[in-house]
């Protein structure tokens, strides 16, 4: 078991010891080839790691039909969603031969990370770069299929800066989905990093570029957007309390989408620096944030699984009828 | 804040639309899933019924009652049997200044217009930027508002737009007109230096298109002290198959997606169990079709 630990794509980047402390805490599951792990919409209460077999993950699309999702085996983990936020199962989980591995279950977990053990916080880091890796990969799919009646592009515009920062405190401090950072973790991050004004339609990073900065919405809304031919696909709009560019500070590669102001929007943006301080910082505001942090990752990954879907089932829908292009 | 549902497909029964689905329209009233508040300012439809006399007219029903105590609507969902339906339950702040009539009821159908229209949402400072409407509004359309609503003016100048108003149009037309409208409505705000965010979340039927819009002015532009934790209430959601029916004990369409003919868009599902519905994403349209056994559906992006 340890040697599959030891070797996975999502796990190796843990210390030795925090690879045997997961081991120790986690409990051993296994399951029959033919018999279901978890069901899409279930509550989500454990991470799962597999050591030996092999498990399918699939989602129902319109037409209640399922699609497969991916074949996953020694190594791989599953359920990950479960330890970084509330909502339910995003797909469901079947096991296509005997297979058994670690169960991590989420309300021992959460015990765990709230004493600050450092095992837990090397798991939920290597979490978040596994959700942001799927992301990537997710919308690598989008960027291959989609079709869209698109608007043109819009040349970027300057933005400008959103006068004394102290100004956006209080907005900071009232964005319901970052509560628990208080005025206090609102007051810090406001203080380390730089609030602008953007004006609607200007671009704020272009697809693929340099690793950047975290940005937060504290008013208005941002839009996120793959480059077509005929223009730019919107993939996510995020509102206030949002954070963008995400995966590419997690992987570390140029980010998977544009940006740019939906709306006329104010943002406060974090340096890359920051980022990574506060990333492995046991701070109670930097657990706060990287809690949201993982939150926004999940919710970016199931919004793009949705968009994902929503081509899949559309093509399908349209193929059958003979349907063209409006 | 309003709930809104539409469906175009095989016939079925209004009854397994309206009352049967765990979070059935008329179980929206008082417990919808996505919106914290009562939507007990009157029930109104539009349904499509191809069995009836004259079946591009559709059964129109409008009532102030709230509607899960109407036992006129329970027993005519138990006969009507539609192949398109626009159904709305209308959600008003609990405050003496809204006028809860017929005539605010939704879904709006002009005399002579196939196109009807009900609307989620409320335009922040309509009474003040409402006359900068009423230039893009046909004079016959502008005397046809009876109500109060920002609602019937956004279909006013909808209708408005529409190069023949009096028939029914192509989805191009449709969606030109609805973009004409938001492009109006986005310039007369600017105007009047509105800045909140006001949401248009529009449904469309004429019987054979479906449009579904989710747009929103300012999107996320609240005041700090007023800044809301989840723009759920704004969602839009649809799901298409070929068998709407009870299946594993939930009212969903089943068959798959590549045998699909009858799509569902609401504002937000029906059922416990989102998995088979999609969302409708933010400043788009989903547009279908249903013209004799050639159905289609896009989503197109509302860059207004």
């Amino acid at each position: 078991m340890g040697a599959v630990l030891r070797t996975s794509k999502h796990l190796s980047r843990l210390a030795p010891e925090a690879l045997a402390e997961l081991v120790q805490s986690a409990d051993r599951f296994t399951i029959r080839r033919g018999d279901v792990l978890f069901r899409q919409g279930m509550a989500a209460d454990a991470l799962y790691i597999v050591t030996s077999g092999a498990l399918e993950i699939s989602t129902r699309i319109p037409g209640d039909t399922a699609a497969t999702v991916s074949i996953i085996g020694p190594g791989d983990v599953v359920g990950e969603f479960a330890l970084l936020d509330d909502g339910l199962r995003s797909a469901g989980v079947k096991a296509i031969a005997d297979s058994e591995g670690l169960r991590v279950p989420k309300s021992r977990f959460l015990a765990l990370l709230a004493d600050r053990k450092p095992w837990t916080l090397e798991l939920i880091d290597a979490l978040r770069c596994l959700v942001a890796l799927r992301t990537r990969a997710t919308l690598a799919r989008i960027g291959a299929m989609t079709r869209y009646d698109l608007p043109s592009p819009r040349a970027p515009s300057q933005s400008s800066v959103f006068g004394d920062t102290l100004d956006a405190v209080p907005l900071f401090a009232s964005l319901g989905r970052l509560a628990e950072l208080g005025a206090d973790g609102a007051a810090q991050l406001v203080s380390h990093g730089t609030c602008l004004t953007i004006p609607r339609g200007a671009g704020v990073s272009a697809f693929e570029s340099e690793r950047g900065m975290l940005t937060l919405v504290l008013r208005g809304a941002l839009r996120s957007f793959l480059p077509r031919r005929e223009g730019l696909e919107q993939v996510m709009v995020h509102g206030p309390g949002e954070m963008t560019g995400l995966v590419g500070l997690f992987d570390g590669a140029r980010q998977p989408l544009g940006l740019e102001a939906a709306e006329e929007t104010i943002v406060l943006q974090l340096h890359q620096a920051l980022f990574e301080e506060m990333r492995r910082s046991a701070d109670p505001i930097a657990l706060a944030l990287f809690t949201a942090i993982g939150r926004q990752l999940v919710r970016d990954q199931r919004r793009a699984n949705r968009h994902l879907g929503r081509a899949v089932s559309l093509e399908q829908f349209n193929q059958h009828l003979g349907g063209s292009a409006i | 804040m309003c709930r809104i549902l539409s469906y175009m497909g095989t016939p079925v029964l209004l009854d397994h639309l309206l009352y049967a689905p765990d979070s059935s329209l008329l179980n929206q009233t008082t417990a919808a899933q996505m919106l914290s508040m009562l939507n007990l300012a009157g029930f109104g439809m539009a349904a499509w019924d191809p069995s009836s006399y004259e079946p591009h007219v559709p059964y129109r029903y409008r009532t102030t009652q709230v509607a899960v105590f109407d036992r006129n609507l329970k027993e005519l969902a138990g006969k009507l049997r539609v192949g398109a339906l626009l159904a709305h339950i209308r959600g008003v702040p609990m405050t003496s200044t809204v006028q809860v009539n017929e005539q605010n009821v939704h879904p709006f159908r002009f005399h002579g217009v196939p196109l009807a229209m009900a609307h989620n949402g409320d335009l922040s400072g309509f009474r003040e930027m409402r006359f900068g409407l009423l230039p893009h509004v046909r004079p016959e359309f502008a005397q046809a508002i009876s109500g109060s609503t920002d609602s019937e003016w956004i279909y006013a100048l909808v209708v408005s737009a529409l190069p023949d108003p009096g028939v029914i149009n192509s989805p191009e037309a449709i969606l030109a007109a609805i973009r004409s409208a938001l492009a109006t409505i986005r310039a007369v705000r600017e105007r009047h230096g509105i800045t909140r965010s006001s949401s248009a979340n529009l449904m469309f039927c004429d019987g054979v298109n479906l449009v579904a819009v989710r747009y929103t002015f300012d999107f996320g532009r609240f005041e700090a002290s007023q800044l809301q934790g989840t723009t759920d209430f704004l969602s839009m959601w649809y799901t298409f198959g070929a068998d709407y029916g009870l299946h594993d004990g939930e009212w969903k369409l089943t068959g798959g997606a590549a045998q699909a003919d009858s799509i569902v868009v609401a504002s937000e599902p029906l059922t416990r169990d989102f998995a088979t519905w999609i969302e409708v994403p933010e400043y788009a349209a989903l547009v279908a079709r249903s013209d004799g056994d050639r159905r289609y559906a896009q989503i197109h992006a509302l860059d207004v």
